[in-house]
């Protein structure tokens, strides 16, 4: 299968000193959804904005072939589509169409097919009634899911997903998860959620400190219970 | 301080406008070449607390009230360009949405607090820093700023016609004086904080 | 806490708030143009002027009050400014009297000068009032990056609008627990305290939303879906309004 990630040494230092990633090296094959654990302050948030270049450490990554450097980022954004934790920092238009329509709008899309992705993503994601509604005045599930809509309209191959779990109910929890296991992107995963992982990856990537402590199949890193506790987590239910 | 339409004459206007748009056009072409990404944000931020710190008006002294400007601050903190550009964006908004100020009489507004009041801060502000006392060079220049803006707005009024020089800039000499000195206190109070906590905003050259 | 939105009847669906905000801008700036270069001695144009706002503010469907409040945040300006050239501007005296020895005059070219201000600071503030409460701030944008406006004024201009709400509700709160303490000092201290923690949580969000607009292919241009287009109601308005306003500066009358 064709790797669509592949990380090489990958180390990062925050200004301030702290040393956020050292040494990681990871590769995704193309269709895979891989899971990334490990405790607060392991560095999954750093390596997840290093996928579409918003960071850049030292080492090497290659996203669907093409080494991320300022030519190409362009074409890395298209590509990766990230969905951040915090979802009132990505709705920032007017409106939740304005809002799932500026991706599209950046990639210079002729407006007919602006409006088709669009409306197909509003569709997908079950927003099209909140098409018009100010971003702020949305509830907590339903700005998840524009979130989600407004990366979906700029058709990436791979989707990004920090935290996707957290805070919602679980009728919420269950619809993505639903919703995830239909489509066939390539997904990364960082979550302290074991059983969303458990449900939709095949592979699990554990971090501590930076580094990457293990990957393998997601049962058996998920049955390892000592591995767990000993990086700070829990065991999942589901095992 | 905040001038509407109609008061000011040509003769006044034409100048300040000049000055203001030309100023303007120098500062957006010094920014957009030095902007780091992260800048644009951080001024439209700064923009948010000025137009919102305006509004509050205190008590400065048996019944007259001072506002406070933030152009020092806002030099200070994003360095003079970007503080021009903050300043006059201020300016349009609360022109537009407040009525605070006129359109025709932005020119004079401009200069008056987002170029002198501004520029008009950081300058000494640098040339005071040489004596490494930090909160002095704060402090000094942020009034002086304060009651730069003041004059030149009595000097433009008296110009103008409309009020009597003396009269104006006295009273606005008064009232700023107060205000600057305040407004002094409470700049060189956030920036020593926010060098604290996040030195790397802060405009270096 | 309770927001008011500038541009609150900008959905109230008017005739006013349906126009092309290109049209509205140019329209209402002229406007501000004829009132400025209008004589002050030409009262009977100012009436008229007034005339047509009161018509535009009906078609607006805008509170009388809300432009008389907007109206009303002048009148001390004014009268702090130009209350003196009555009493000083030398000329046509047109009252006199006297309290305790001194000599007061009024003369007609002071009271020109005055009524020169505030009658125009008004009528133009009327003007703002009404593009402003019915035109959406992000429309009034994009209408000015149509009409040329550097694109980093827009972007700081949208970036400030999204944040000033936030930054109102937490100044009501600095405001409330500053006012709570009793003496001068501690009061800047608080104030400022507060403040700039305030400031750096809003910026520390403002760098997450300017990192999720880089994200996706944000590169500093802005752009739109072009949903403007210039229809027969708004050239009509335009022309209208400015065949109005030709023919009531053209009027002369009045005291001159």
């Amino acid at each position: 299968m064709d790797k669509v990630i592949e990380i090489v040494n990958l180390t990062f230092t925050y200004p301030d000193g702290t040393k956020a990633l050292q040494n990681l090296s990871l590769e995704v094959a193309a269709g895979e959804s891989i899971g990334i654990i490990g405790p607060n302050g392991a560095g999954k948030s750093t390596l997840l904005l290093h996928l579409n270049g918003i960071l850049k450490g030292d080492g090497l990554i290659k996203v669907c072939g093409l080494e991320i450097n300022a030519a190409n980022l362009a074409s890395i954004r298209k590509k990766v589509g990230l969905v951040f934790q915090d979802a009132d920092s990505q709705l920032f238009m007017p409106s939740v169409f304005d809002d799932v329509a500026f991706g599209p709008l950046n990639l210079d899309w002729p407006k007919e097919k602006i409006i088709r992705e669009v409306d197909s993503a509003l569709v997908q994601t079950d927003t099209m009634h909140l098409k018009d509604r100010l971003s702020h005045h949305l509830s907590y599930g339903e700005k998840k899911r524009t979130c989600l809509a407004t990366v979906l309209a700029m058709k990436p191959e791979i989707l990004v997903f920090d935290e996707p779990s957290s805070n919602l109910d679980p009728r919420h929890r269950r619809d993505l998860i639903n919703f995830l296991k239909k489509i066939n992107h390539t997904k990364v995963i960082a979550t302290h959620d074991l059983d969303f992982v458990l449900q939709l990856c095949s592979r699990v990537a554990l971090l501590d400190n930076g580094r990457l402590v293990l990957e393998g199949e997601t049962i058996a890193m998920l049955k390892n219970n000592a591995l767990l506790e000993s990086h700070g987590l829990e065991a999942a239910h589901g095992i | 301080m905040h001038i509407p339409d109609g008061f000011l004459a040509a003769k006044v206007l034409i100048p300040a406008w000049v000055v203001s748009a030309g100023t303007l056009a120098y500062s957006i072409k010094k920014a957009t070449v030095a902007l780091k990404e992260r800048a644009i944000p951080l001024m439209g931020v700064t923009a948010a607390f000025v137009f919102i710190v305006q509004l509050a008006d205190f008590p400065v002294f048996a019944g007259t009230s001072g506002h406070l400007l933030g152009g020092a601050l806002t030099a200070i903190l994003l360095g003079p360009y970007a503080a021009v550009i903050v300043l006059t964006c201020v300016l349009l908004a609360q022109s537009f949405i407040l009525q605070d100020g006129g359109i025709t009489a932005l020119g004079a507004n401009i200069l008056n607090i987002g170029i002198l009041n501004t520029i008009g801060a950081y300058i000494p502000y640098r040339l005071l820093c040489v004596t490494k006392k930090q909160a002095l060079a704060i402090f000094t220049s942020t009034c002086f700023s304060v009651i730069l803006a003041a004059t030149a707005c009595a000097a433009e009024l008296g110009f103008s016609g409309v009020s009597p020089f003396k009269i104006t800039l006295t009273a606005m000499l008064f009232t700023h004086m107060l205000t600057g000195i305040i407004e002094g206190i409470i700049t060189v109070l956030i920036i020593s904080f926010l060098r604290r906590i996040r030195p790397d905003i802060i405009y270096k050259t | 806490m309770e927001h008011y939105y500038f541009d609150e009847y900008s959905r109230n669906q008017s005739i006013i708030s349906r126009l092309d905000p290109r049209i509205k801008i140019i329209t209402f700036l002229a406007f501000i143009f004829f009132i400025i270069f209008t004589s002050a001695q030409n009262i009977y144009s100012f009436a008229y002027y007034g005339l047509i706002l009161i018509m535009l503010t009906i078609f607006a469907k805008i509170p009388f009050l809300f432009i008389l409040k907007r109206i009303l945040t002048i009148i001390p300006f004014a009268i702090m400014v130009a209350i003196f050239m009555p009493f000083l501007k030398g000329g046509t005296p047109i009252a006199r009297w006297r309290i305790a020895q001194i000599h007061f005059t009024i003369s007609r070219e002071g009271v020109l000068i005055f009524w020169n201000c505030f009658i125009k600071a008004v009528l133009s503030a009327s003007c703002l009032a009404i593009l402003g409460s019915t035109t959406k701030f992000a429309d009034l944008l994009k209408g000015l990056i149509d009409l040329k406006m550097p694109k980093i004024i827009i972007m700081v201009l949208s970036f400030m609008y999204r944040y000033i709400f936030l930054a109102e509700d937490q100044m009501m709160k600095i405001k409330y627990a500053v006012a709570a303490r009793s003496c001068a000092r501690p009061k800047i201290r608080a104030f400022s305290g507060r403040l700039s923690v305030f400031f750096i949580h809003v910026y520390e969000k403002a760098e997450m939303v300017y990192i999720a607009m880089c994200a996706r292919g944000f590169t500093g241009d802005i752009k739109t879906l072009d949903a403007f287009r210039i229809k027969p109601q708004d050239i009509a308005f335009m022309l209208i309004i400015i065949a109005l306003l030709t023919f009531i500066k053209s009027l002369t009358g009045g005291y001159g």
